[in-house]
């Protein structure tokens, strides 16, 4: 793993996609603690994995699909919806 | 004073419950008939406010019971409450909350351990008969289990249905149970395992009858020398190595094992924990569930100010990393290798296996800490205390931490770790170890 200088620009670019506002004094906080951890997990780089295939599950999984049969949904979607409007969620403008 | 009364005269000295029940009516009789089960806040429940310890989804009233509940409830149990945890599960001290901490039951000073804090601390201090559903992702049932002395049984990847589980890493998650002794945790444990229509994700296996429990004539167990040592407190050395000591007079044949990979299966742990975590969160946005606001802004400024006040220090964190890890440019170098790091840690328990039934250690390096060493250790310190967890819940195999003695007046956890879907030799030697 290369060295990752966490900037404060990495950092906020990293809340942006997350969708988070950060304070200054956060992204300080934020940096700070990323690099130590980002660090640590450079140890990584000390096993050999050429050849070796990733595990996305510790088990097969067969990922068998149930049959496509039409169910009655007796869920109220929209439950738990404060701001509904119609049969329909309002929700923030799209700019 | 009924259980429901006597629940909440505990939890206020406690703090382990985030939503009581109204009632603790039951429409079935079966094999949970007279038992109040607890339910970890991240575990759905028909009509009862489910949080997962987080302010986002504050209010939230699930319109669906979690398989694990079904199940429990055709069997006759009532349930009683919701347990609080670490926010979705991202610690091992249950304080990182935005509710009221709960208080280790032997020392209200010290921790309960997490994610599952308020299922151990319910399970230690229930005076009624009660058994706790509780989830594990890298050792939240066993840690607190340890440190409050109960008996925490996570099970095989895969053996229990993750329906109605609010997510925190698909590849990790697995719906376990706590209970105040071995046997009562095989009979929760019998009755939530097997196939789900609605997880495909769960293993097609048959379910054997874990409640019936008796020696194994020639245990084998295997110690792993990574797991004893540099960074173990002696006193908890002491007390497990003289539980194995035990095990070992009584017929079990003891040998030294390794799982040369332990090291680095914390890293290969945090990396993948936190970019499966990054996208689950994704789906937070305050619009359908949980936290919502009126609406201002566009999409993107409502959704970050939803986010922005709902997600706690250590879920923002965590997203954060794992959004890292995810990103074009790294994600070979961090997501991708610890995947393949997770093989070799996998292999290290297959290989560890093919000579003994099952392995024993210590469950966690010290007893619970008190909140105010706890307030001093930095993010990475709070990672560094899984060391011993982490690895066995990467490999997906069945273990449970079993009350062994105490340290420093706390209790002690001897963690036994077995093969996948091995979880009747590991209940029937933990139901040894008790018997010792």
């Amino acid at each position: 793993m290369a060295e990752i200088a966490v900037t404060r620009e990495l950092v906020q670019g990293l809340a942006k996609a997350a969708r988070l506002n950060l304070s200054e004094e956060e992204t300080e906080k934020y940096a700070q603690q990323l690099s130590v951890i980002l660090d640590a997990f450079k140890e990584l780089d000390e096993v050999f994995t050429e050849g070796v295939e990733p595990s996305y599950h510790p088990i097969e999984i067969t990922g068998k699909l149930r049959e496509d049969e039409p169910v009655k949904w007796v869920w109220e979607p929209l439950a738990n919806v404060k701001d509904t409007e119609a049969g329909y969620i309002r929700g923030p403008k799209i700019k | 004073m009924n259980v429901l009364e006597r629940v909440r005269a505990l939890d206020e000295k406690y703090h382990f419950i985030n939503t009581f029940a109204d009632d603790l009516d039951t429409v079935h009789e079966g094999r949970l008939t007279g038992y109040a089960v607890s339910v970890k806040d991240n575990i759905c429940v028909k009509g009862m406010q489910s949080t997962a310890g987080s302010r986002i989804l504050e209010g939230y009233i699930p319109p669906y019971d979690a398989t694990v509940i079904a199940k429990c409830r055709a069997e006759g149990a009532s349930i009683l409450g919701k347990t609080t945890q670490d926010e979705f599960g991202f610690g091992t001290f249950n304080v990182n909350t935005p509710y009221q901490k709960p208080l280790n039951p032997h020392d209200p000073e010290r921790s309960t351990g997490g994610s599952s804090g308020g299922a151990a601390c319910i399970t230690a201090v229930a005076d009624f008969p009660h058994l706790a559903l509780s989830e594990s992702t890298g050792g939240s049932i066993s840690c607190p289990a340890s440190w409050c002395g109960v008996v925490g049984l996570t099970p095989t990847y895969g053996r229990v249905s993750r329906w109605g589980l609010i997510d925190y890493a698909n590849s990790l998650d697995k719906i376990g149970v706590m209970a105040k002794t071995v046997e009562e945790a095989a009979l929760l444990l019998e009755v939530i395992s097997g196939s789900d229509k609605y997880d495909s994700t769960v293993l097609n296996e048959a379910v054997p009858s874990f409640t019936e429990l008796d020696s194994i004539d020639g245990l084998k167990v295997g110690v792993p020398k990574e797991y004893f040592g540099e960074g173990v407190d002696p006193r908890v050395e002491e007390i497990v190595w003289s539980s194995i000591k035990k095990l070992e007079s009584s017929g079990a044949t003891v040998s030294e094992v390794s799982l040369p990979h332990t090291k680095y299966s914390l890293s290969s742990y945090y990396i993948i924990a936190m970019a499966e975590a990054s996208t689950n969160l994704a789906k937070f946005s305050g619009l359908r569930y949980g936290l919502q606001k009126p609406i201002a802004g566009d999409f993107n400024q409502y959704f970050s100010k939803v986010r922005t006040e709902g997600l706690g220090d250590e879920a923002k964190r965590r997203v954060m990393l794992g959004t890292f890890t995810r990103m074009a440019g790294y994600r070979d170098a961090y997501y991708l290798k610890a995947l393949k790091v997770r093989t070799k840690v996998i292999e290290d328990f297959k290989k560890a296996l093919k000579s003994v039934d099952v392995l024993a250690a210590p469950t966690m390096p010290v007893v619970a800490p008190r909140f105010d060493e706890i307030e001093q250790l930095e993010p990475i310190q709070h990672y560094m205390m899984d060391i011993l967890t982490v690895a066995p819940n990467l490999a997906g195999v069945p273990m449970v931490s079993v009350p062994c003695g105490e340290a420093h007046g706390m209790p002690v956890g001897l963690h036994m770790m077995a093969g996948h879907l091995d979880e009747h030799k590991l209940l029937k030697a933990a139901w040894m170890v008790e018997q010792l």
